[in-house]
């Protein structure tokens, strides 16, 4: 929650510098943002690599575990297109939003890059909503859906920054189960966005 | 030969219509750039599996990646402010957002109850 609110904040403040044009032009070359781009996927290959809590859960899971984040990508991707009909986005735009699966900073890159700086916003908002709701509705979602729910709903915030409260309210042999899911989910980002923005 | 040579250098080689040469173009599409990133995580990730014990030289590796994202968010929003187009729109911009969160959330807890229900049965 913290993490979120300190990204809003920074994302506000170049909505003001923006604004009132407090910037050189050098910050503006897209170039510049392009290798900041490289060098953080660079860095978060190296972060997701070098997790050794990862690659202990890969040994210890039963494969039906795949199923959990299985369940995330096609329960979004049918949500979303359900949405998309009543909304002024167009599917393709939408299921690449919610491709994001709440990893809001990553997805609202890519999707800036690939399709302009609307979308760019929109993914931004979706999904820290999204972030934000799961942290909100998980006691609820734990105790009157199911356990399961909790995970599903963080998408891939589930390893990291909804984790504390889903492993509170569905318990801890759940929370092996959500870091897989999360970690599934995240390295999915950047290729489902890029792949659905694609056509 | 001197024909031949000069067909397969890649600096005199003019690329094909249609088609990217291996090496990519000065204005590469943002597609090629994107494939480039994910390259760049891929190798990232292989570093990193092989790095996995030196802790020391992994411990400034979190903190840069929130300096990046710091950055790039901020950059962002630099862009967005600049955008009448999208500022004027930011109300309908946030509702529509919404929206789609309320339906990726929705569908993915449903999936996840049908999952619970036939494969995680025992534990409810």
């Amino acid at each position: 929650m913290k993490n979120s609110l300190i990204i809003v904040g920074f994302f506000v403040l170049g909505i003001v510098a923006g604004l009132y044009q407090l910037l050189p032009a050098v910050f503006l070359e897209s170039d510049f943002s392009m290798y900041a781009l490289y060098i953080l996927m660079f860095l978060v290959g190296i972060s997701v690599g070098s997790d050794k809590k990862a690659w202990e859960v890969l040994k210890t899971v039963k494969v039906k575990i795949v199923l959990v984040p299985l369940a995330v990508v096609l329960g979004t991707g049918i949500g979303v297109t359900l949405v998309s009909f009543f909304i002024d986005i167009g599917l393709r735009q939408s299921l690449a939003v919610g491709a994001g699966f709440g990893y809001y900073s990553l997805s609202s890159i890519f999707i800036t890059r690939l399709h302009g700086e609307e979308l760019g916003v929109i993914a931004l908002i979706c999904n820290i909503c999204r972030e934000i709701g799961t942290l909100l509705l998980t006691p609820l979602l734990a105790r009157y859906v199911c356990k399961l729910a909790p995970i599903a709903a963080g998408g891939a915030t589930a390893m990291d920054t909804t984790l504390p409260i889903i492993t509170k309210f569905s318990g801890k042999e759940y929370a092996i189960i959500a870091i897989f899911s999360g970690i599934v989910l995240t390295v999915l980002v950047p290729f489902l966005v890029t792949f659905i923005l694609q056509f | 030969m001197a024909e031949w040579s000069k067909a397969r250098d890649s600096k005199s080689r003019r690329p094909l219509k249609g088609l990217e040469g291996s090496n990519p173009s000065p204005t590469a599409t943002s597609h090629t750039r994107m494939l480039l990133v994910l390259t760049l995580m891929a190798v990232g990730m292989l570093l990193g599996f092989l790095l996995r014990d030196r802790r020391g030289l992994l411990r400034s590796v979190d903190p840069s990646i929130s300096v990046a994202i710091f950055l790039l968010l901020f950059l962002l929003g630099v862009s967005v402010g600049k955008n009448e187009v999208i500022m004027s729109h930011l109300d309908t911009l946030g509702v529509q957002a919404l929206v789609l969160s309320v339906g990726a959330v929705t569908g993915s807890v449903l999936a996840a109850f049908i999952v619970q229900k036939i494969y995680f049965r025992r534990d409810g």
